[in-house]
């Protein structure tokens, strides 16, 4: 059990340096430095920075520095939670971001709930009632969930919506909680415009694991454990859920660490169809304008937040799999 | 109790058919033998001769596209009066809760492979309480009692603590005796073994068959062995039933069978076994040909083709049925009476 | 039985529609009657013409002409058909000149409108809302969506190979290190990140440049699970006996390589790269989409549907989503030829 821990804990803060690395990349790609296009945008709004600032965020950036020390210093700095100025808001990013970083969370977990929720009761159908009318359904369906992009579809619905409903089906709060403070109002509000934008990012993940069930399932169906199970008197319902979908769901539980990246990655092109608050259309906004330190950091933040979602799956995959947990101890 | 001279189970030409795409498998056609209580009745046979479908379709756990589709299993049960009654078990529903309350119950099975053949992701214990709760009504602590003796019965050290253990944490050995500690559960009058000792080595092996001896003592249990052994069969067995392709060819008492066998088959199989008091460097006498494949099961005695005793124009026209030679001994073949 | 049949045919069909759309790649020009940039205001956003194809009890297709004006309040474009005017179309019709192949000059196109007036219109698909001519255009956007997914799978799968191919041949600490990154690419939610990149382009790039850039982006995405296939059975392949024997009889590693695994192997990488194909044409059209990967003029899948992403011009304007039709035609046919190639190459598995 340790060594499968220390294997995650080591592979999850290799993750999250490559991140930063890439992050640091994109903040530093584009010709110039961040002093420059900072002064560039602050005059060009007829504003001025002394030349006494200049050299203060000079120092601070470490402008003058080799570019491993700028990334040192850039990192010191994420860590103690200042991520730099927005040139385009001029505020700071984590102002910019504020409740977009975790609304894009909600998103992302409850897409991946639901599709865990589809995916399984769904499964197990196609595995137990193979080439039944549902399991055909169930795999036309899943063709289709493969084969649409989750923003196409999410403007195939938003056009559906408009054309049939006369109602702007995006967003994720109506119009007078915008901008209004949390509360309970806001909260129920809030849960009232998740399903859409959660089905239809959940869509080709369940399209996914459904087949890995099914097939998972029908490997298992015919182990002696389960013919075992029922010979000695249980009814078929309980031998099925107690024992092959239960060995069948530790390799379907593992596909959560994949699933968690693709979610987050497909939702920055639906939350920019569907006009959720997330980070989705900011990072957009803030690629076109090319205001690097916020788009470096929404990538930063998603890659770390992604990264510890993944981790928290591998700890529940611990947690069902006894032959991870005893892992060494025999 | 039920006379001693009645079989607890009697099987009547079990017919057991698999219907696939491609056709028809009469994986059982026809198969006869009875169990008695106490004793111990070897089923043997080459693989694929339908053996472990017998087994299956006894409990009615055959997988689809299997289907018992004739013959009767009787079993007899001792009833809450002391009145004997009995049951036809291919006539129950195979989801219902009769055929239920007897798997695990009544008849239980054990498997060959006890590595796979217990849940890879539950404790030993998890399944034996909820076994030992099924089976006899008891709560949770009295059955967790009860399991943790049933692993002291069958030979397990320490079971207050292996009862918490995952099977992939056991050897092989105790593995097959926690495999039969958890058929056990229920109490069964009849266990059917499936090989149980093929995946393990020589000594393993014996203290297998010593455990089944023992509780068979201590339990009365009838058991059904199946095996393609015939060393475990002169060793453990009362009766012996020989099937070839689906159909019982031959049953006796274990003696008749070994020293008098009447039947082609059965004579070629036991040829077959290494005897320590045959000449070195002869060669070991070998069934000609092979199993038929299932598709196309020749007409006539399913035997014919490999049979050393074949004889045209009777045995490739007609089957031969089941027909006593003896008090105790049966064989379906034509050599003991035409057709 | 019946299911693997099933999908046998679905994999048929799915061959024939992959064939049928790179013949739309190399026949593109032909097939497409105007300029894929030629734009006209006065034609914005006009809606499909239908073609009439029998006048008078013979065959002979024509479209009705039609006026458009401006409406004065919502200043949008509105056209009336005109019944009267009846423009006539020909087969094989001269057209605006162009190199078949990229070699033979000629300006035949499939379909063209008879004579030369310049009110006298064809627009199949209807037109976007520079007035550009939707049918030609999608023409021309499957040729550079086809084309860059072919050849971001080319670089993905060479990557895939080359470093698959090591993990699985050498193991140990080689394995180890290239196992590791394929987790931690794997564990990264790689839109925003090539985004990133994507939008680090330098803007003066000429079209080339970005759309070599792109091909690139996107072939990042998809070289890990060519790997993992390639490594997969490298690693089985190591413990056949035929690799053994030929180590025995002393033949050089590049050799057994070459002439003894990759033959044994070929028909798994054939169809894993089937699989990864529509990956990488849904990531092109998605950064195109976003206004991040080619931009205009290039004219791909996914600048097509860019112009489809407002609600309010796509329930005006419908047939802006056409685009969608191929790219999903497109991705549902290479998932069964794929599935179809990798039944054949592992009738066993799975």
């Amino acid at each position: 059990m340790l060594a499968y821990l220390s294997r995650r804990v080591v592979l999850a803060l290799l993750t999250v340096g490559a991140i930063s690395v890439l992050s640091f990349v994109i903040i530093r790609l584009p010709p110039g430095d961040y002093i420059s296009s900072y002064i560039a945008s602050v005059s060009m709004s007829g504003g001025f920075v002394s030349e006494q600032e200049v050299q203060v965020l000079r120092r601070e950036y470490g402008l003058d520095k080799p570019v491993y020390v700028q990334y040192l210093r850039w990192m010191g700095m994420v860590v103690q939670g200042r991520f730099g100025v927005s040139l385009e808001y001029r505020r700071p990013v984590s102002e910019v971001i504020g409740d977009r970083l975790w609304l894009t969370m909600v998103v992302a977990i409850a897409a991946v709930v639901l599709t865990w929720a589809l995916a399984l009761p769904i499964g197990i159908y196609s595995a137990v009632r193979q080439y039944s009318l549902g399991d055909y359904i169930a795999t036309f369906v899943g063709f289709i969930g493969l084969a649409v992009p989750s923003f196409m579809l999410a403007l195939v619905l938003m056009y559906l919506g408009f054309k049939y409903f006369n109602a702007n089906i995006g967003g994720l709060f109506s119009g007078e909680f915008d901008l209004a403070p949390w509360s309970l109002a806001k909260v129920w509000d809030l849960a009232k415009h998740l399903p859409l934008p959660t089905l239809i990012l959940a869509l080709a993940g369940t399209a996914q694991l459904i087949r890995i069930m099914r097939a998972n399932l029908l490997d298992e169906l015919s182990k002696p454990y389960v013919v075992t199970a029922r010979a000695r008197g249980l009814s078929e319902r309980r031998v099925i859920l107690k024992y092959p979908v239960r060995v069948a769901l530790n390799p379907f539980a593992s596909t959560i660490g994949y699933l968690l990246p693709y979610v987050v990655s497909g939702s920055i092109i639906v939350s920019l169809v569907l006009g959720l608050p997330t980070v989705g259309p900011l990072l957009l906004r803030a690629l076109v304008a090319q205001d690097m330190f916020l788009a470096g950091t929404i990538v930063l933040l998603l890659g770390v937040l992604t990264v510890v979602g993944t981790f928290l799956s591998d700890l529940m995959l611990l947690w069902i799999d006894p032959r991870i947990r005893l892992e060494g101890t025999r | 109790m039920a006379a001693a001279d009645q079989p607890i189970l009697d099987v009547r030409d079990l017919r057991t058919y698999f219907f696939r795409e491609e056709g028809t498998v009469k994986a059982v056609d026809g198969a006869s033998f009875e169990v008695f209580a106490g004793r111990t009745v070897g089923i043997v046979g080459e693989s694929g001769c339908g053996k472990t479908v017998t087994a299956k379709s006894i409990l009615r756990i055959v997988e689809r596209p299997g289907r018992v589709v004739g013959g009767q299993i009787y079993l007899r049960r001792a009833a809450h009066n002391g009145q004997a009654s009995t049951v036809d078990l291919a006539t129950l529903d195979p989801d219902g809760a009769e055929i239920r309350r007897i798997r695990g119950g009544d008849i239980a099975l054990v498997f060959q492979e006890p590595m796979s053949s217990i849940s890879p992701v539950h404790t030993i214990g998890n399944q034996m309480v909820e076994t030992v709760q099924l089976h006899t009504g008891l709560g949770a602590s009295a059955a967790r009692e009860q399991a943790i003796e049933m692993l002291r019965l069958v030979g397990i050290p320490k079971p207050e603590r292996r009862i918490d253990e995952y099977a992939f944490q056991l050897s092989g050995g105790l593995r097959q005796r926690a495999m039969i500690a958890l058929a056990l559960g229920g109490h069964p009058r009849i266990l059917i073994a499936d090989e149980p000792t093929t995946a393990l080595d020589v000594t393993t092996q014996a203290q297998i068959l010593d455990l089944l001896r023992h509780l068979q003592a201590q339990e009365q249990m009838a058991i059904v062995l199946i095996t393609h052994n015939l060393g475990v069969v002169a060793e453990m067995c009362d009766e012996v039933v020989v099937m070839y392709l689906g159909r019982v060819v031959e049953r006796g008492p274990v003696d008749a069978i070994f020293h008098a066998p009447k039947h082609p088959y059965t004579r070629m199989l036991l040829r077959s076994i290494p005897s320590i008091h045959a000449q070195v460097r002869t060669k070991l006498p070998t069934i000609a040909g092979s199993i038929p494949h299932p598709f196309n099961r020749p007409r006539g005695c399913p035997f014919h083709p490999r049979c050393p005793d074949f004889m045209p124009g009777v045995c490739d026209q007609n089957e031969p049925e089941l027909r006593a030679v003896s008090e105790s001994q049966a064989v379906s073949c034509f050599l003991y009476g035409a057709p | 039985m019946r299911w693997r049949f099933r999908r046998h045919k679905l994999a048929i069909v799915g061959s024939i529609v992959v064939i049928f759309f790179y013949t739309v790649v190399l026949f593109a020009d032909f097939l497409a009657y105007a300029p894929p940039t030629e734009s006209e205001a006065q034609r914005s956003l006009l809606a499909p013409q239908g073609i009439h194809w029998v006048d008078h009890g013979r065959i002979d297709p024509y479209v009705y002409g039609f006026t458009g004006r401006r409406d004065p309040l919502t200043l949008k474009r509105v056209y009336t058909l005109d019944p009267t005017k009846k423009i006539s179309l020909r087969i094989f019709a001269h057209g605006f000149p162009y190199r078949l192949f990229g070699l033979i000059p000629t300006d035949r196109h499939l379909i063209g409108v008879v004579g030369a007036r310049t009110e006298d219109t064809l627009f199949v698909l209807g037109t976007d809302e520079q007035g550009r001519d939707l049918w030609s255009r999608l023409m021309y956007a499957t040729r550079t969506s086809l084309i860059i997914g072919l050849a971001g799978v080319t670089i993905a799968l060479f990557l895939g190979v080359l470093l698959g191919g090591i993990s699985g041949f050498y193991g140990g600490g080689v394995d180890t290190a290239i196992q590791r990154v394929i987790e931690i690419l794997r564990s990264i939610p790689t839109i925003p990140l090539w985004l990133g990149l994507a939008a680090a382009l330098p803007n003066d790039w000429t079209i080339g440049q970005v759309y070599f850039a792109i091909t690139l982006i996107i072939s990042l995405i998809g070289w890990t699970e060519l790997a993992r296939v390639v490594r997969g059975r490298f690693l089985s392949l190591r413990e056949e006996e035929f690799v053994m024997a030929a180590e025995l009889a002393g033949s050089s590693q590049v050799r057994i390589i070459l002439s003894h695994m990759v033959p044994s192997f070929l028909s798994h990488i054939i169809a894993a790269t089937t699989l990864a194909l529509p990956a990488m044409i849904v990531s092109e059209t998605s950064l195109s989409f976003l206004g991040l990967g080619l931009r205009p003029p290039a004219v791909s899948w996914g600048v097509l549907l860019q112009q489809a992403q407002n609600v309010q011009a796509l329930a005006i304007s419908p047939w802006l989503l056409i685009p969608a039709i191929p790219v999903i035609t497109v991705i549902l046919a290479f998932n069964f030829t794929g599935d179809g190639l990798r039944d054949a190459a592992d009738p066993y598995g799975h």
